[in-house]
């Protein structure tokens, strides 16, 4: 015999372990120790879900929430701008983990790094090419004359 | 960080750590608002709509003391709770900027 699991109905004024799981495994950069960030859970007067990521001390500020209204999850900033919003909570997850991410930084910094490279480049060693482009230039004829 | 500890019904503060007076001054604040909500006659969501907002879970987010009203919809709030804007928004900077607050007020009680 064999027995069909049928998915356990969500209680909308709590979050699932497996939903925690998703949301924290996806900030776990964002809320290491070190950040001084927290989180925190509460529910709305309807009793939907909220997930709270707090700013550091002494302000503890909303930077992220994230709810859960009737199955689809929405992502919104601590001034209540909505950034994402979705069914799949792994996709709102990713969304989260982007907003507070130090990634988008770092990406800056590599293309200042690489303008300064490229710069520093044609700085040097443009005049070289040149001055051996223009040597090449007056030599040709007396070459094409041996030739 | 344990998660039984911090999935509060709501939104009550991990035991044994301090809330910071910002945050304690954030929450009375959602009490204060979430009183005059409930004086217009308004839910949550109905606030939110009347603000333009997609979801009314910002409102929440506010009332529970995790976020402020922002300053580009205290005229706006303040208009659907049926307040004067410049009482609405001076008795806010009371919870949210108390030093300032009382640099150009003077000490004035919160319980209005």
């Amino acid at each position: 015999m064999s027995v069909v699991a049928f998915e356990r109905r969500q209680d909308a004024a709590v979050w699932t372990e497996t939903e925690l799981d998703t949301i924290v495994a996806a900030l776990h950069a964002a809320i290491a120790p070190a950040t001084g960030r927290t989180w925190e859970t509460g529910v709305t007067e309807n009793g939907d879900v909220q997930f709270y990521l707090l700013g550091p001390r002494p302000e503890e500020a909303c930077e992220l929430c994230v709810s859960r209204i009737g199955g689809r999850y929405i992502l919104e900033d601590g001034s209540g701008r909505l950034l994402f919003e979705h069914r799949n909570l792994d996709l709102v997850a990713l969304h989260a983990r982007a907003a507070v991410s130090s990634r988008p930084w770092i990406m800056v910094r590599a293309v200042m790094l690489w303008f300064a490279i490229r710069n520093t480049i044609q700085e040097k060693f443009e005049p070289i090419l040149v001055e051996g482009e223009e040597l090449l230039v007056q030599m040709a004829p007396q070459l094409a004359a041996f030739a | 960080m344990k998660r039984a500890k911090n999935q509060d019904v709501f939104a009550v503060q991990a035991p044994g750590k301090a809330a910071p007076e910002a945050r304690q001054l954030r929450k009375q604040a959602g009490d204060w608002l979430k009183l005059r909500r409930a004086d217009a006659g308004l839910s949550q969501a109905d606030l939110a709509a009347k603000l333009g907002l997609k979801y009314y879970t910002f409102v929440s987010q506010v009332e529970n003391g995790f976020s402020r009203v922002p300053t580009e919809l205290l005229g706006a709030w303040a208009d659907q709770l049926g307040l004067e804007q410049r009482a609405f928004a001076r008795h806010l900077l009371m919870y949210y900027e108390p030093e300032l607050h009382r640099l150009l007020f003077g000490a004035e009680s919160k319980s209005k």
